[in-house]
């Protein structure tokens, strides 16, 4: 789609970016921020939608009340502690996490608030043991400079939520190792003219983040939420985009099937008066006694039923595709599974999946359906069903507005699917456990001193003082390791050491080893023992290798494992003193041509522990003196 | 939007995101009212009616976590138990009984005292011909046992089952425990007979809540869910998903009801510790005190420097009771001869009756008789399973 598509259809992103702040705490007590392997203990609990201070419930928090999740969380000693098991009130806030989003609000020139009140943010999806996130608004205003200017909304603080780990059965495990850990969240203001120029603002906000030295690294630990809309619908908002590309995706996938809820809408709006309700639904389990589909049959054998509900004049307008893959029969099979159910069967992609025409004759004659009819279908026990047709009947009213407001799921390949309904305001109460924070004159001021220059001004700078070439500097500082390189810069060669914190370490996480691993301190030794020319170069990617992979706990221990270590020069030269031994016969047939044959094997024995400009030397003198 | 606490000089903002936040009054250019907005009618749930049929159960609210709302606009604590308000956040209860809430009083149980009790107990014993199958009391967790302990002594016998329930975790939270702990009480109250009881989660998880002894219980974390704990044994039940499970714990034989309400709030509970100094003694005496119960050191020890302090309670005829500060095991004074000496003192050991029991029940016995002798029987009779049996 080029940019004047997204004009048309007036596309609108509000970015939300979280960034996890690396303070080695957490934002209401003093556990670490580790990512747990093991948790020694398990406790079940089960949440419930409570009233806001003004007396409503949130749409969202009921939503997911309605559907009475247990919740498994797993804990740990140093990963979690009574304030995450939400046994105990919170303890005072992170300071660390205090100045780092004074520093970050300062560097965007938003308007901090004098005195900020932590918040709890109703969230009844289990991620939070408490129901509730805290949250604090910390600034509003202010402006992101990403080849244009974007405004920004708010800068708030607030603790993140706890780890998905599994869901079956009504039963959700969440780990409480990241519950809890400090997150900065940046609201931009509405960015207009594509998905390109959203990618350009998170890029920007990012680089902005990691410059000031307080973001954490790892996968995960900066997320982005998207708000998405076009002309004439509401705002969607889409949870959990993790990379720039697939965040144009999203938006790119979000404007055309808003554009085509909002096609269908108006096809919708001639023909669809509401009619039906959750009664009207009508046990169709006999009409499907002869089916042909192997999920139905097993369903109804082990109990369940069949229900279908009547929608009149609505025939292909389920089945519509305004877009590929936007159509309203796929809204509402993502609605059914969000309650747990495997989707829904409607009249316009039937006969299929071993329902037959019969089976589809049989239900519509049952339900009275005339020529111009359309129905749909679910498989559950009747009280679910009702719950379940309800909502379906529910969405499909609100369908002739075009764009519901609703929360949805980013999926990896840009996409997104259907998560609950918007949370409103109605979700916010305040934190009585945490007295409010005033921020004084004094703090403002060193928090502005440690305001990081601009982006193009760093990488100039790097450039300058070490000779690096501008993709390097940015890819450097993309990285988040600029701290290490100036630690290490000196010791070792700067475009040596820049490129083998962004591109080895990217590299192996490219092959999905974890980055989260490697502490700096681990980076920095390794560094270090090259300087000290205990190791050679090649030796670099295989410790970081072996401690990302979890094989090793520290660098000695990854030398041990990959067996490497710098061999004296005699031992060097006594391998390759063998293999010249072993390939006399080839040095008399191809002279000094053999060198490249040679040097591959000796480097597949010596990698790591001898470096290889030595050993081509070495080789080339033995080779020549074989020859002789 | 009023601050709910300090700082004058700065002017609280609700935001229509939600959020709170404080700015200094200089920051203010100008003031202008604008038109009055309606306030759109909270869109509340509907409450589901109880069914039929149901085992009726009196909810008397006294206050404390479990029975309050925090009204964030004025920053006034509440009495949220209306019959609505209890079916609408608690829907599972229209199914266990038919409930009809009485607020008594609203006070945090840190400031209830002995008097508060009295009307408790003079509350419930009204309404123990109302036909009711059980009672829930709805009480701050800080001052639970006290309670429990007093309502235990004052109605035993009570022809009804009660339950006292508390909540740890604020109910306006989606995490709170009100709500299980008053859906278990109220199942517990529909198949138990009598008995004075704390209902409150057995641990962490929800799931369980237990059924502790009003006389054996102590809150014993500050915070926890399953912070109440039966000293010295299991609880008396458990509850689970609404089923009933007994314990090996203690249970009281139902018995004749015996309503004696009446209290002397002049005790005190001395905690010893090494330093203490007797004229503490001598003070609270001298402030009136008719009893006083000792929380000794092991076996039921103070150290010597208390004897004539202790000597001079026994002369102006003051009750004088020992219990351990150990919390678990029975006092025995007749292993050391410092325990020995504190008998000859006058002082009662109290086997294994927790000191905040001991203390309640002192200053029950004290409202009901006038002299040493008369309380001293009293405080050796075993009334609601304060003490293990034969620990005499």
């Amino acid at each position: 789609m080029d940019d004047t598509y997204y004009e048309r259809i007036g596309l609108k992103v509000g970015l939300e970016v979280h960034q996890q702040l690396a303070t080695g705490r957490k934002l209401f007590c003093g556990c670490g921020q580790e990512e747990a392997a093991k948790f020694p203990r398990r406790i079940t609990r089960r949440l419930r939608a409570a009233r806001s201070e003004t007396g409503s419930y949130d749409p969202a928090a009921v939503f997911e009340g309605e559907r009475a999740m247990t919740m498994v969380y797993h804990a740990g000693p140093g990963i979690s502690c009574l304030v995450e098991e939400d046994e105990e009130p919170p303890h005072g806030v992170d300071p660390g996490a205090r100045e780092a989003v004074l520093i970050v609000a300062s560097a965007l020139n938003s308007s901090i608030f004098r005195e900020v009140f932590p918040m709890r943010k109703m969230v009844v999806d289990g991620s939070n043991t408490s129901g509730f996130q805290r949250t604090m608004l910390v600034s509003m205003g202010g402006v992101l400079h990403s080849g244009g200017e974007v405004g920004v909304q708010s800068i708030c603080l607030e603790e993140d939520a706890a780890r998905l780990i599994g869901e079956s059965g009504g039963v959700r495990e969440y780990g409480l190792d990241r519950l809890g850990i400090p997150l900065i969240e940046i609201a931009l203001e509405p960015i207009e003219g594509g998905p390109r120029r959203a990618r350009d603002a998170a890029l920007a906000l990012g680089r902005l983040l990691r410059s000031t030295g307080r973001a954490a690294r790892g996968i995960g630990s900066i997320r982005q939420d998207v708000n998405v809309s076009v002309s004439g619908g509401a705002v969607v908002e889409v949870k959990g985009v993790q990379r720039l590309d697939q965040l144009e995706k999203v938006v790119d996938f979000e404007a055309r099937r808003q554009e085509g809820l909002n096609m269908i809408a108006e096809k919708l709006r001639g023909i669809w008066v509401r009619g039906p309700t959750a009664s009207d639904m009508v046990d169709v389990t006999a009409e499907m006694k002869g089916t042909e589909s192997k999920a139905v049959v097993k369903e109804i054998s082990g109990g369940g039923r069949m229900y279908a509900v009547l929608l009149p004049g609505l025939e292909g307008i389920l089945g519509y595709s305004p877009h590929e893959g936007i159509r309203l029969g796929k809204e509402l099979a993502e609605l059914a599974k969000s309650y747990g159910m495997g989707g829904i069967f409607h009249s316009d992609e039937l006969p299929a999946y071993g329902i037959t025409s019969d089976d589809v004759e049989a239900v519509g004659s049952r339900l009275g359906a005339a020529g111009t009819d359309a129905f749909i279908m679910v498989m559950a026990q009747q009280e679910k069903a009702e719950l379940v047709v309800g909502q379906l009947l529910d969405r499909l009213d609100r369908a002739r507005s075009g764009v519901p407001s609703e929360t949805r799921r980013a999926t990896p390949d840009g996409g997104t699917v259907f998560l609950r309904p918007r949370p409103g305001p109605a979700r916010m109460y305040p934190e009585t456990d945490v007295p409010p924070i005033a921020i004084s004159d004094k703090e403002l001021e060193a928090a502005g001193a440690l305001v990081p220059e601009p982006w193009d001004e760093m990488v100039a700078g790097l450039c300058k003082r070490h000779g690096l070439n501008t993709q390097l500097a940015e890819q450097l500082l993309d990285s988040g390791y600029l701290g290490i390189f100036e630690k290490v810069a000196g010791s070792v060669p700067a475009n040596f050491a820049a490129s083998a914190l962004c591109s080895t370490i990217t590299e192996l996480q490219r092959r999905g080893l974890d980055a989260g691993r490697l502490e700096d301190e681990m980076i920095e030794e390794a560094f270090g023992m090259l300087a000290e020319e205990k190791i050679a170069k090649e030796s670099l990617g295989i410790i970081f290798g072996a401690i990302m992979r979890g094989d090793a706990g520290s660098v000695a221990e990854a030398i041990k494992v990959s067996g490497i270590g710098a061999l004296s020069d005699a031992e060097t030269e006594e391998i390759l003193d063998r293999l010249i031994g072993e390939n006399l016969s080839m040095i008399k047939e191809r002279g000094e041509r053999a060198a490249g044959a040679l040097m591959g094997m000796a480097m597949k024995e010596l990698r790591g522990r001898a470096g290889g400009e030595k050993v081509r030397v070495l080789l080339g003198e033995k080779i020549r003196a074989a020859q002789g | 939007m009023p601050r709910y606490e300090g700082g004058g000089d700065r002017l609280v903002l609700k935001l229509d995101s939600g959020y709170n936040v404080g700015i200094e009054l200089g920051w203010i250019k100008g003031v202008e009212k604008l038109p009055d907005i309606e306030r759109p009618a909270a869109a509340a749930a509907a409450a589901p009616a109880p069914a039929g049929g149901l085992p009726k159960v009196l909810l008397l609210s006294t206050g404390g976590t479990i029975a309050s709302r925090i009204d964030y606009r004025t920053g006034a604590v509440t009495p949220a138990l209306g019959p609505e308000e209890i079916y609408q956040s608690v829907p599972e209860l229209a199914k266990i009984a038919e409930i009809t809430p009485r607020v008594i009083f609203s006070e945090h149980s840190e400031n209830l005292q002995p008097d508060h009790w009295k009307k408790i107990a003079e509350e419930l014993h009204a309404a123990s011909g109302e036909g009711f199958g059980g009672v829930i009391v709805a009480h701050g967790t800080d001052t639970m046992q006290y309670t429990a302990s007093y309502l235990s002594f004052a109605l035993s016998g009570f022809p009804a089952p009660v339950a006292l329930v508390g909540s740890q975790r604020s109910p306006d939270r989606p995490s709170s425990d009100a709500a299980q702990n008053l859906a278990a009480a109220a199942s517990f109250l529909t198949q138990v007979d009598s008995g004075i009881y704390v209902v409150m989660h057995l641990d962490g998880n929800d799931g369980a809540s237990a059924c502790h002894l009003g006389t054996r219980v102590r809150k014993n974390h500050t915070s926890k869910r399953g912070a109440f704990q039966t000293v010295g044994g299991s609880p008396a039940y458990t509850i689970r998903d609404g089923r009933l499970e007994a314990g090996p714990g203690d249970r009281l034989a139902p018995g004749e009801y015996r309503p004696r309400i009446a209290v002397d709030p002049r005790a005190s509970l001395v905690k010893y510790h090494p330093g203490y100094d007797p004229a503490v003694l001598d003070s609270i005496l001298d402030a009136g005190a008719r009893g006083i119960i000792f929380e000794g050191t092991g076996l039921g020890h103070v150290g010597r420097q208390m004897y004539e302090a202790v000597g001079r309670a026994a002369e102006k005829g003051v009750f004088m009771g020992m219990t351990s500060q150990c919390i678990d095991g029975r006092v025995s004074m007749t292993v050391y001869e410092s325990g020995r000496d504190l008998l000859g003192l006058g002082i009662t050991p109290l086997g294994d009756m927790l000191s905040e029991t001991a203390l309640v029940k002192l200053m029950w016995a004290l409202g009901i008789k006038d002299d040493i002798k008369g309380v001293r029987n009293i405080m050796l009779d075993r009334i609601a399973g304060e003490f293990s049996p034969g620990v005499f």
